[in-house]
């Protein structure tokens, strides 16, 4: 509480006016000094004033241009560099400038890319920049194929580390605290724990441990799983109603000259058994309200099954393979044979499925039948995987001679690939 | 009747004679210079005490003011517009510049008494005790006390003349007062002034 003390004050106004009084004018005359040099000084005083005036105004005006002109310079710079800005890798911009943020739910496929993240993961897909996009994996696996990154960077973010992708298939998994990454074509380089390292085509490395060799089934089915979903990206493509118009076009655009095509496949082997057993269901609850189906044409080809006929080629994947997985391997073909009559990858992989099949069943003519039939597409997406079958069957047959020349071929026209690995473990058995 | 003599009787008066100032009428300068000379005159020697130097700094303050003249708003009285600038010059005073350090200080000139008694004497050596009492203290809290208690200036009127809020003169004046009650107790004139009514 501020309590002034009046009595004091009171005893020192007395006392200053006592003992100190005020010493009285000096020899400066005043009143002239005012008359003479007063009128100058209010004027430079009047000046000063003005001047102040217009440099507060100046300072006020100067403010929100600063701010305007600093506003447009930064939303100049700041600017998606995409269509306005010449980049180093305009390519990769384009392409980069599709990839969508947001968490990845299933199979995602972006043109340059494709993951697909497993059950229970925890991924999301962040766009870093024009020419960089990153999937943060905070649990659980994703895999990856890094199609065409046309100089771009594509990188998985673990919290134990980072993985980098340099263009190729692979897997990353976070298992009990620990980082592990499966690479089946390519190679990644992977940073964790301060260290970077490169994990090559074949390879399996661990956290805490040295990379260890993967095993050709492995990274023959993340191969096969990887090429499933372009079959699948294809299969909307080419659906023959035309009802997926929209999609065919913005799915062909992201792909390469270069590129190999997408096809179908039976990569039915790496899918979990959850996934396959929700397709079946997906198909056996499609199949009874099919309005306009009817098996007159899967019966008049093949001449079994009593579920209606699908209407595009990823059903008829769908189906194929499920009747193949439930004995009804009559169904089965005729329905491969049917998807195989039609164009682009569906219909190679269809092929390749129905020789896989009839290998399965002991038929080595059979398989090669299908091959022959699947040798119009000329390398197409299933090159490599047609060799091998071709090998196996020819082996089936006994005609080993044969089956090297297969082999050699395939190792020669597929260095690096899980066939020509396999193939190669064959020769050498040999 | 001449501007020499005459005086404002009122506030508008006076504001008459301070618009004609401000348009640089050396008349009206003029009667400024003579109402505000002995005020100013006083306020100095309240709060700087004598000084040999005291006319220079009442004609550093009418220069000052005549600058200062055209900011003059009319929402409050010429005195409190001169007092804040009487202010500034003493506060300018009290730090002096190196020119004045390297000259030394302005010894104090004894005030020149007609007659000494013993109660002029005592309350001119409690006034001078006071002054070094609260020479510890901050400019705006010495100033602010020395203005209430020597000068009698109440204490709105020293806020608009140090340009500060009322609340803050208030605490300024408090913590002068305290600390010359803290130092009273080892004064015994300070400790006399206290206990006199």
């Amino acid at each position: 509480m501020t309590h002034l003390d009046d009595d004091l004050r009171a005893q020192l106004l007395r006392d200053a006016e006592r003992g100190e009084p005020v010493a009285p004018r000096g020899g400066v005359d005043l009143e002239a000094l005012m008359a003479s040099r007063g009128p100058a000084l209010v004027r430079e005083g009047r000046r000063r004033r003005a001047a102040t005036r217009v440099g507060a105004l100046a300072l006020a005006a100067m403010i929100p241009l600063g701010l305007w002109v600093y506003s447009r310079a930064t939303s100049e710079d700041d600017a998606p560099t995409v269509a306005s800005r010449p980049s180093a890798a305009p390519e990769c911009a384009a392409r980069a400038a599709r990839a969508r943020e947001g968490a990845v739910d299933g199979l995602r496929d972006e043109g340059f890319a494709a993951f697909e993240a497993e059950a229970g993961a925890a991924a999301r897909v962040e766009v870093a920049g024009p020419c960089e996009t990153r999937i943060d994996l905070s649990r659980g696996a994703i895999a990856v194929h890094a199609r065409d990154l046309a100089g771009g960077a594509l990188s998985v973010r673990t919290p134990v580390g980072e993985v980098t992708v340099r263009g190729t298939i692979f897997r990353v998994a976070v298992e009990r605290g620990a980082l592990a990454v499966e690479v089946a074509e390519g190679r990644v380089a992977v940073r964790a724990g301060g260290r970077e390292r490169v994990v090559a085509a074949g390879e399996r490395w661990r956290s805490g441990g040295e990379p260890t060799e993967l095993a050709p089934e492995a990274s023959a089915a993340l191969d096969a799983r990887v090429r499933s979903w372009t079959a699948r990206a294809a299969a909307a493509v080419e659906a023959p109603t035309g009802a997926r118009e929209g999609e065919a076009t913005s799915g062909t655009s992201g792909r390469e000259p270069g590129q190999p095509r997408a096809g179908a496949s039976d990569t039915s082997e790496d899918t979990s058994e959850d996934t396959r057993a929700a397709r079946e269901r997906e198909v056996s609850a499609e199949s009874p309200g099919h309005a306009g189906g009817g098996l007159a044409r899967a019966r008049a080809r093949g001449g079994a099954g009593d579920a209606p006929e699908p209407t595009d080629p990823e059903q008829f994947a769908l189906e194929a393979e499920a009747a193949r997985r439930s004995g009804d391997l009559a169904r089965a073909r005729a329905l491969y044979r049917q998807l195989g009559g039609g164009r682009g990858p569906t219909a190679e992989g269809a092929w390749i499925r129905l020789a896989r099949l009839e290998l399965e069943q002991g038929d080595p003519r059979a398989a090669r039948q299908a091959l022959a039939r699947r040798a119009r597409f000329g390398r197409g997406f299933f090159d490599a995987e047609a060799r091998w079958l071709e090998v196996r069957a020819r082996e089936a047959a006994g005609d080993l001679a044969g089956a090297t020349r297969e082999a050699r071929g395939l190792v020669e026209a597929h260095p690096g690939t899980p066939q020509s690995t396999a193939a190669e473990a064959w020769l050498a058995q040999r | 009747m001449s501007l020499a003599t005459a005086l404002p009787a009122t506030r508008s008066e006076e504001a008459a004679y301070v618009r004609r100032a401000i348009e640089g009428d050396p008349q009206a300068l003029q009667w400024v210079a003579r109402t505000q000379e002995a005020r100013v005159r006083r306020l100095l020697v309240r709060i700087l005490g004598p000084r040999q130097d005291l006319d220079d700094l009442v004609q550093n303050v009418f220069l000052e003011l005549c600058r200062a003249l055209p900011r003059f708003r009319h929402d409050s009285r010429l005195s409190t517009f001169v007092g804040g600038i009487t202010v500034r010059v003493a506060r300018r005073a009290m730090s002096p510049t190196a020119w004045f350090r390297r000259r030394g200080e302005m010894p104090e000139e004894p005030v020149a008494l007609e007659s000494a008694p013993d109660a002029q004497s005592l309350a001119a050596e409690r006034v001078r005790r006071t002054r070094r009492a609260l020479s510890k203290l901050s400019d705006k809290k010495r100033i602010a006390f020395l203005l209430w208690a020597l000068e009698g200036v109440d204490v709105a009127e020293i806020a608009e003349m140090m340009d500060a809020s009322v609340s803050a003169t208030r605490s300024r004046i408090f913590y002068a007062q305290k600390e010359l009650k803290r130092l009273a107790q080892t004064d015994p004139y300070l400790r006399e002034l206290m206990e006199e009514p």
